[in-house]
């Protein structure tokens, strides 16, 4: 039976480790595939905007000089591996060959303006300043456009190369990503150090935010094995009993990774960071296991109840509706299982030591009162200004250095740090194109910049005005131009017949950029949303509506998700057992989110998804505590430790979406064991 | 008769030298040989030819150039207006690098050619002036006393330096 039990976890060991290493998934890179629930993604304007910047990396260069400024760019631009990346090649002759078949068609809006006054002076004095300007240049035929028109229509969307903020010069760039390759960042990232060279864009982002995940994999793995080499040496005083807890997280961790990969398309990193805190769940099981006096029917019955209670509780991460949460939840429950299998069949092949030591925590009567009612006064004082945030900044925040960067691009590019998005729906393109031009219209009497495919190609509607607009500008003021035009070229200017040109939109794919989906184009505005009066997509708005009517049907199912927890210690203990264990979690999850308002920690609608999981876990200390012995509260007081201190090294890593859900846990794990403990009615001095 | 046939020899041989143009002599970078300078400040007259215009656009004014500032074209008559470039943009990318003798930010966008005082940038196919820039030729000797702009339209501008 021995033999067979080895030989059975040796195969499916190395399955596990197998399918570990070849079943190869794409690994999810862009940070909002990973944090942007389904019902979001779905919504092809936000899933259609992510995947239009997902790839783009955004470049801002830095000199004392506008010279200095172009130099470095041009540098970078010859150092760059052009098999990784390309850049937008924004060539105007293609466009400048169809406008030269009708030049008066095209008008800035400034001349628009002019000639909708028939303010014909002032046109003429500009088109004077044109001609004699050393520097200027006419685009097309003079006789086919005398007032300059095309240039000046070329000039109103030609941005400086450099723009000076504070003492310094900045130009910028932007390059493509052809391919999601890791190095390839990594090199470029390297290719700019010590360098006055900003880069950002979500590629960036992605890279920053999986280097810090790898560096806080490592330190909280490191850490907790460090723990639990402190805690095996202290309570058993050899490191007998080390090995079969490896191998128990390793078969655990294998589990879950394996499980992952074959239920999910794509494999999120950041799962892999919480998925360390089955680190602390199969050190809960092992040290139950050494610390249980006897290995009989009801210690694995309470093993398999916590065991089941706790993956009923990760289950509930289903109904988050996110990516990460749900591979989480995959993971802890297959890794669960994993180790309270290998602890079942595997620890009694093992040869164990017993505990030697014992550490006796309790707190005296006067003290649990004063505690009680601390933790209620905070709580209560943490609910009066409870709220849930809702802003896309509660889940992700860029580091300063990354932050500094796409401000710095933003003014570099648009000269504004905000850009605003307008979506417009249309079914054809000129459609698309009025449409466009009735939304921007408001913009420009507004004075408000904005970019879209209707500032580089005029619908045919707006050229017809154009050609209205410029044929009595002809009739009235063309005269004036005798001086280098002929009375025939002049009397042709006269009487010309115009009519629209045709843009076939395929020959010009950096304004493709501009179309999210056959059926929407967007418009960049170079201001505050609040300062727009056009109905702007606000990203962080659609959010905060979803977040608010995902948190309400997560409040609303709370209660009975809290009940249904309760069903496998009800199976096993019987109603009044259960009631009982099950008060200090209650109170932990009713009290948790007052602390952590209290303390001004951000709330966010996931941090309700962590309350299922603080009960989960929890209970699991009410089940082990309840049998009053000694050695079981010992082993929970180690399980509090080894479950807790994960999420506590969690809640400082950089990425808020992981540390927020983390400091909810670690706090409500902590409020229930103290409860717990105030709860239990006893009262002893340190021994 | 002798000298009468070797005074036309002459002549069909400066004749043949006249004819040449400087695109015939394309050169390598470090063989570019223009006028360098620092700052100037001089007199300018601008000929712009329109194609299909009556006669061509004169105008003129002070020049100046300063490496930090860049190039400064004041125009004094027939209107007054005062433009100053210190961007990438076209004439002052050009006379920058010529007055830094930094050839080698304009070989990416520019074939070089040579001949006498004369040098001439025509933009590669690669370059975004391609199609629309036909040829830029730079005369001088100390300093630039020259510049000839052709564009593909037909339309051509000389810009002539003087000293003050």
């Amino acid at each position: 039976m021995k033999n067979i039990k080895i030989i059975f976890f040796s195969i499916v060991f190395i399955l596990l480790l197998l399918c570990s290493i070849f079943l190869k998934k794409p690994v999810v890179t862009d940070l909002a595939e990973i944090i942007l629930p389904e019902e979001i993604t779905e919504k092809s304007v936000i899933k259609d905007l992510s995947v239009k910047s997902g790839n783009i990396i955004k470049v801002v260069f830095e000199g004392n000089s506008s010279e200095e400024s172009l130099d470095l760019k041009s540098e970078f631009l010859n150092g760059v591996d052009k098999t990784d990346f390309e850049t937008d090649n924004i060539n105007p002759r293609e466009l400048l060959n169809v406008y030269n078949i009708s030049p008066s068609n095209f008008l800035s809006e400034k001349t628009r303006l002019l000639l909708k006054d028939k303010n014909y002076e002032a046109v003429r004095q500009r088109a004077f300043e044109e001609l004699y300007n050393p520097g200027g240049f006419q685009i097309t035929e003079f006789d086919k456009d005398p007032y300059f028109l095309l240039t000046d229509f070329l000039k109103q969307n030609m941005r400086p190369d450099t723009k000076k903020i504070g003492n310094n010069y900045y130009s910028f760039v932007t390059l493509r990503l052809k391919n999601p390759d890791e190095n390839a960042i990594e090199k470029l990232i390297k290719s700019v150090e010590g360098k006055k060279i900003y880069l950002a864009g979500n590629p960036v982002h992605t890279y920053y935010t999986k280097q810090n995940t790898t560096v806080a994999i490592n330190v909280i793995c490191t850490l907790s094995i460090l723990l639990f080499l402190f805690l095996v040496g202290y309570f058993f005083k050899s490191l007998k009993n080390f090995l079969p807890v490896v191998l128990s997280i390793i078969f655990g961790f294998l589990s879950g990774f394996v499980a992952v990969k074959l239920l999910f398309p794509k494999f999120i990193v950041l799962t892999a960071v919480f998925a360390s805190v089955l680190i602390g769940s199969g050190i809960d099981y092992s040290f139950h296991y050494f610390f249980a006096e006897k290995h009989d029917a009801e210690f694995f019955k309470k093993l398999t109840v916590s065991m089941l209670t706790t993956v009923f509780a990760f289950s509930f991460l289903f109904l988050s509706q996110t990516d990460i949460l749900k591979q989480i939840s995959v993971f802890i429950i297959f890794g669960l299982i994993g180790i309270y299998l290998f602890v079942v069949f595997m620890y009694p092949l093992f040869s164990i030591d017993k505990p030697v030591r014992t550490v006796n925590l309790k707190v005296k009567k006067r003290y649990r009162a004063v505690f009680s009612v601390m933790l209620v006064i905070i709580a209560l004082i943490g609910y009066s200004h409870f709220e849930i945030d809702n802003n896309l900044t509660a889940f992700y925040t860029p580091s300063e250095k990354l932050k500094h960067a796409e401000t710095l691009f933003n003014e570099v590019s648009q000269g504004s740090p905000y850009t605003s998005i307008i979506t417009v729906n249309f079914s054809n393109f000129e459609n698309m194109l009025e449409k466009e031009e009735s939304v921007t219209n408001n913009l420009i009497d507004n004075n408000i910049d904005y970019m879209c495919i209707s500032k580089i190609i005029p619908s045919k509607k707006k050229q017809l005005e154009n050609i209205k607009l410029v044929s009595n500008l002809y009739k009235n003021d063309a005269d004036n131009s005798g001086e280098f035009l002929t009375l025939e070229q002049i009397k042709k200017l006269k009487t010309a017949k115009r009519f629209p040109v045709e843009f076939d939109i395929q020959k010009y794919p950096y304004l493709q950029n501009m179309i999210l989906n056959p059926n929407t184009s967007i418009i960049f505005v170079f201001a505050k949303a609040s300062e727009i009066n056009e109905e702007v997509t606000d990203i962080n708005e659609e959010f905060a509506v979803f977040f608010t009517k995902y948190a309400k049907k997560l409040l609303i199912f709370f209660p009975a998700a809290l009940l249904a927890l309760f069903v496998f210690p009800i199976l096993a203990y019987g109603r009044k057992k259960s009631v009982m264990s099950a008060a200090p979690p209650i109170l932990a999850c009713l009290l948790t989110l007052g602390v952590l308002s209290f303390f001004n920690q951000s709330i966010t609608v996931f941090s309700i998804t962590a309350l299922f999981l603080i009960m989960g876990f929890t209970i699991d200390y009410s089940i082990f505590s309840s049998d009053g012995k000694q050695k079981s509260k010992e082993a929970v007081f180690i399980s509090v430790i080894t479950t807790a201190f994960p999420f506590l090294a969690l809640s400082f890593t950089s990425f808020k979406f992981v540390s927020s859900f983390s400091s909810v846990l670690f706090t409500g794990i902590i409020i229930s064991y103290i409860l717990g403990i105030i709860f239990s009615g006893e009262e002893t001095e340190q021994k | 008769m002798k000298y009468l046939l070797t005074l036309c020899f002459l002549f069909f041989i400066c004749l043949n030298a006249f004819g040449e143009s400087v695109f015939e002599h394309p050169v390598k970078l470090n063989a570019v040989k223009l006028p360098t300078f620092e700052k100037v400040d001089l007199k300018f007259e601008r000929e712009m030819i329109l194609k299909n215009a009556k006669k061509p656009v004169l105008s003129g004014g002070n020049f100046t150039f300063d490496p930090k500032e860049g190039v400064c074209f004041e125009t004094t008559y027939p209107v007054k207006s005062k433009v100053v470039y210190s961007d990438k943009h076209g004439i002052n990318e050009i006379i920058s690098a010529l007055a830094k003798k930094q050839y080698h930010k304009l070989e990416k966008e520019f074939y070089f050619y040579h001949l006498n005082f004369d040098t001439a940038l025509r933009p590669k196919k690669n370059s975004n002036a391609y199609g629309i820039l036909s040829y830029i030729i730079v005369t001088g000797k100390e300093r630039p006393e020259k510049i000839t702009v052709e564009m593909t339209n037909g339309n051509k501008t000389i810009i002539r330096f003087f000293d003050k």
